[in-house]
């Protein structure tokens, strides 16, 4: 198993590192024609890679030739990928210096370097800080190198270092990117040349830049750099707000050496330009009269000096000059530097800006917009995210210091050189040079359309947050249905009539709910018939009552529990006349048991007597009291005459005069039936027994 | 309950018809058993959802009983289930004066609730639960009036006394739960939430409050689970879906964010906000010109949508319709999107 393991691991290996080609016969035998043509293209490239990474570009398309020839040799993939890094398709070096990597580590010293720069434009940042890293490592554990009196180790650390913390910048920096449309200007303005450092009109009508074209002034060549000398081109928007194409300025300001275009005061009138035909590249100043620029004149010792000073601007009142210079004593390489121009137009010192803004690397292309107090400049310090970087410092006024310099953000810059910004003066729009996918050739110049902060985009939703709203209940409850009892009915019936002629009579009946004292129907009998009918529904004790004029009332009690059933009584009542000696029983009359005490179900009987008595004056009446014959006769007799007192009693109460009425009791010594002392009866056949009566004495 | 009643009219006049040579007996209070009847009758009617067949039963036993409080109340009910609130609380009113005291001011105010008069509606819930403090009902509702006037406080104080007297008053549970989530209380709502899902499981808007409260919290694969229940216990769910769209575009999940949105849109096609919502995930997917369609089908089907006019201006900036996005924002600052006027700001 082990072996089997060990076999595996060398066949990955052998598998994964491919065998570094070289242009060698050995390896093509059998196309030597072909290796001849691949030797020839990479002598051509080698002539031109030897001067330095100017000439790569123009090295590039031989060593692409022999690249197709054999695609795996190391030397011709790393100097092919360094050409790349060195050209607009920067991009694609990576690939190339991988397969270098992988096919020999050791292919040149220079490998980690160009990888990491690789990576970097790539945006593998944590690989581009891995080569930079090896790159230092190796640099500084190269004892040969060390001891070099040409190599600059101390700048090559610095550099290293730089490309770190640029990288470690660009991986925070990507994470926000800042939202902006950046657009190639396009055709008429941008050439296959380098094409930088704009400067714009107000109104964003005419600009002003830099190219290094073919037909540039004086026609030289920049050795040092391979490519034309440096001359100002302006160009103008037609009437539909399109770019014309971009025309020289010509001569005076265009001189047949560098000339650069670097700012414009805000009143159009003086022009600063670079020159680099004086000492390291000094400033000059043009100015307008009519449509004429002057022939270019010197800032003075003031702000130009042997070193190089390459661009400039002016504050908006243009007595403030702010510039470019890397000559000694600034805090870096090239830093910013300010002047400002006395009362008789002279400029005064030059005075460093300040560490705020100047680092240890290089400042570039610095830019003052219109508020007098926003200042624009490119840094490789800072937080560069690689190259130069385009950051913007503000002036407190308060404390007199410029603020902390802000990276205007990803992907305004990149990996690459952002450089020469100029801001228009509403600040809706930026233009700049960068290198990017769609660049004509080299450097380009861009247009920034800044769309402000991030507009969120909302999205809606909804929750049913109140259970009841989301599904209402309508919480209705009705109260229930009744459990109604049909009332079992007593039909009581009869016919009226006189009591001696039995004549039929017309008489008013009365029904007294007896509990709740309460006339519940008042009636009359038929005239012709003397017939009546009532319902009695269950569940009470009526008192009923007949009564007529000229007669004495009648009364009957009819006590129908809730559980009686249907029935129909007949009750033919034959009403007296009111006679002396005729009697009635008030059968509506109620004591406690045992007692003399009136119910107060008795007091509807006892009204109406009160009528009679009333409606009747001469009427003299005995009230009897009458009981059962259960009890000692003696009972009965007191318990019959305390109740006839209590009658008369309640009616003198009630104001009849106590002369009209006589009391008596009888016991049990009028009984109406036949249930005497012994005799086996009914509680209803006793009840009959147990009565009041009233008897006519005298009218 | 249980009447017995004693006074009868109808077989009486039966009777009198039979003997017409026989004097007719009037007995006063014979109506009351026939309001009995009525009432009953009333109560049927009700329940077979004729209402207003019940409503004229009611108003006939009442005829015949004025006293009758529990026809008033029945006749009520009716009236609410018809929506005529007003001629509700006209009946409600009677039926407070008597022993239905308690359930007459509870209905009394389900009625200025739902007339939108939410200070009479809390007078009435609270009185109803002086006659009855046992009304979990009532402080159910008085705790609704109490959220939508924003006293989240005293509505979860209403909910959680309604819930002491009632265990699995899962409705009580919700609208405690969103008590708490507008009080920020997110553990407290989820709890909640949970509580009354876990009473009945069947309840939509639950596990939609549930997931949006795990949203609120930043717990999108939680909320997303929760979405999921509401789509169960609702698969026509438009508004599930949407919200569960919302989640995932939030976990990132553009593609099943789409398709959510999509699926609402299918189950509501007029449902503007499941339209607004896809065109922000397409603007996410720089599918610019289909946000912009969305957009404008949202806009549409609600031309007041400030939301989806913003949203719209937003995408035609980015395709360089400068004056679009300008008109859009200015639509959308003029419907009340207070962002929309910052940026208009840069407009021409």
């Amino acid at each position: 198993m082990k072996k089997i393991f060990t076999l595996l691991v060398l066949f990955v290996s052998y598998t994964t590192l491919a065998q570094d080609v070289p242009f060698d016969k050995d390896y093509f035998k059998e196309n030597k024609d072909g290796l001849k043509e691949a030797l020839d293209n990479i002598k051509e490239g080698d002539k031109l890679f030897v001067m330095g990474p100017s000439y790569y570009k123009d090295a590039k398309p031989f060593y692409e030739k022999a690249q197709e020839f054999n695609p795996n040799n190391s030397t011709n993939n790393y100097r092919l990928g360094a050409c790349y890094l060195n050209s607009v398709d920067k991009f694609k070096a990576l690939p190339y210096l991988k397969k270098a990597e992988s096919l020999n580590p050791n292919v040149d010293r220079e490998l980690q370097y160009y990888l990491g720069q690789a990576y970097h434009f790539n945006h593998e940042f944590d690989n581009a800080i891995a080569a930079y890293s090896k790159y230092r490592g190796k640099l500084q554990s190269d004892a040969s190198l060390a001891k070099d009196p040409y190599f600059d180790m101390q700048g090559s650390i610095l550099e290293l270092e730089m490309r770190i913390n640029q990288a470690y910048s660009a991986k925070e920096l990507v994470k926000t990117p800042i939202r902006v449309f950046i657009d190639n200007l396009g055709d008429q303005i941008n050439s296959k040349y380098n094409d930088y450092g704009a400067v714009i009109s107000a109104d964003e009508s005419v600009i002003v830049f830099t190219a290094r074209r073919p037909n540039s002034t004086g026609g030289k060549i920049d050795p040092g750099l391979n490519e034309n000398f440096e001359d100002i081109y302006i160009a103008y928007k037609d009437a539909n707000g399109k770019w014309m194409e971009a025309q020289n300025v010509g001569k005076p300001v265009n001189s047949d050496d560098h000339d650069a275009n670097c700012g414009i005061s805000a009143d159009g009138q003086r022009f600063i330009i670079y020159m680099g035909k004086s000492g390291n590249g000094d400033l000059f100043e043009s100015f307008l009269s009519g449509d004429v620029w002057s022939k270019p004149e010197s800032f003075g010792k003031k702000i130009n000096t042997d070193f190089h000073e390459p661009s400039a601007c002016y504050s908006p009142d243009g007595r403030t000059l702010y510039f470019v210079s890397d000559k000694p004593g600034g805090l870096g390489q090239h830093d910013i530097y300010v002047s400002r121009m006395d009362d008789k137009g002279n400029w005064g010192d030059a005075v460093n800006i300040g560490p705020e803004i100047n680092t240890k690397y290089n400042e570039e292309a610095v830019y003052m917009h219109p508020d007098g107090k926003t200042l624009y400049f490119s840094s490789e310090g800072h937080t560069s995210m690689g190259g130069y970087d385009i950051f913007k410092s503000v002036f407190d006024e308060k404390t007199g210091k410029w603020g902390k310099p802000v990276n205007i953000g990803y992907p305004v810059n990149t990996a690459d050189d952002d450089v020469f910004f100029v801001i228009s003066a509403d600040g809706k729009r930026g233009y700049y040079t960068s290198e990017m996918k769609d660049s004509r050739g080299g450097r380009d110049l861009y247009m920034i359309t800044f769309l402000g902060p991030e507009k969120p985009m909302v999205l809606n939703n909804e929750d049913q947050l109140i259970a009841s709203q989301a599904a209402p209940v309508k919480e209705l409850v009705i109260a229930p249905e009744m459990q109604i009892q049909e009332a079992q009915l007593t039909i009581l019936k009869g016919v009226i009539s006189d009591y001696l002629s039995k004549a039929v009579l017309e008489a008013d009946i009365e029904i007294v709910d007896n509990q709740a004292n309460k006339v519940i129907a008042t009636f009359k009998s038929n005239s012709k018939t003397g017939k009546y009918l009532v319902s009695l529904p269950a569940g009470k004790n009526y008192g009923i009552a007949v009564k007529k004029d000229g007669y004495l009332f009648h009364s009957e009690n009819f006590d129908i529990p809730n559980t009686a059933a249907f029935q129909e009584v007949e009750k033919n009542i034959e009403l007296k006349q009111l006679q002396v000696g005729n009697k009635i029983v008030l059968k509506n009359i109620f004591f406690d048991l045992d007692k003399a005490t009136l119910r107060s179900e008795s007091t509807a009987e006892l009204n109406r007597l009160i009528k009679l008595m009333t409606d009747v004056p001469n009427l003299r009446i005995e009230l009897g009291g009458h009981t059962d014959s259960r009890g000692s006769d003696t009972y009965n007799q007191q318990l019959s005459e305390k109740r006839a007192k209590a009658v008369v009693d309640y009616l003198t109460a009630k104001g009849i005069d106590a002369k009209r009425l006589e009391w008596a009791g009888y016991g049990e010594t009028q009984l109406v039936n036949g249930c005497s002392n012994g005799a086996q009866c009914s509680d209803e056949q006793h009840q009959e027994n147990r009565r009041t009566e009233f008897k006519v004495l005298s009218l | 309950m249980r009447i017995i009643v004693f006074l009868v009219c109808l077989s009486n006049v039966l009777l009198l018809n039979a003997q017409e040579d026989t004097i007719k007996a009037t007995i006063l209070d014979a109506n009351a058993q026939e309001a009995e009847k009525l009432y009953n009758e009333g109560i049927a009617k009700f329940k077979n959802g004729d209402h207003a067949g019940s409503i004229s039963s009611f108003s006939n036993a009442i005829e015949k009983r004025s006293e009758f409080s529990a026809a008033y109340l029945n006749r009520a009910m009716a009236y609410m289930e018809m929506e005529k609130y007003s001629e509700a609380i006209s009946d409600l009113n009677v039926a407070a004066g008597s022993e239905e005291k308690a359930v007459a001011l509870f209905q009394r105010g389900r009625c200025y609730h739902l007339l939108g008069d939410p200070m009479k509606a809390e007078g009435d819930y609270t009185s109803s639960l002086n006659a009855d403090p046992k009304n979990e009902k009532a402080l159910y509702y008085r705790g609704v009036i109490q959220f939508d006037a924003k006293k989240y406080n005293e509505a979860v104080a209403d909910f959680t006394a309604a819930i002491e007297l009632n265990k699995a008053y899962a409705y009580a549970y919700n609208d405690r739960g969103s008590a708490k989530r507008m009080l920020e209380d997110y553990n407290g709502a989820i709890a909640d939430y949970q509580k009354a899902g876990m009473i009945d499981n069947s309840l939509t808007f639950v596990h939609n409050n549930l997931g949006s409260a795990f949203r609120k919290k930043g717990d999108f694969a939680k909320a997303i689970l929760a979405y999921d229940q509401a789509i169960i216990a609702d698969p026509k769910s438009a508004l599930a879906y949407n919200n569960r769209g919302s989640a995932k575009y939030d976990k990132g999940d553009l593609p099943g964010a789409i398709a959510d949105f999509t699926k609402a849109i299918e189950l509501d096609a007029k449902y503007a906000f499941a339209l607004n919502n896809r065109a922000v995930a397409k603007f996410k997917q720089e599918d610019y010109k289909g946000c912009i369609e969305d957009c404008s089908k949202a806009i549409q089907l609600d031309p007041n949508y400030g939301m989806a006019y913003m949203n719209r201006g937003n995408a035609k900036e980015l395709i360089r319709d400068d004056s679009g996005a300008c008109s859009d924002w200015k639509k959308a600052n003029e419907l009340g999107v207070a962002a929309a006027a910052n940026y208009i700001s840069g407009c021409k």
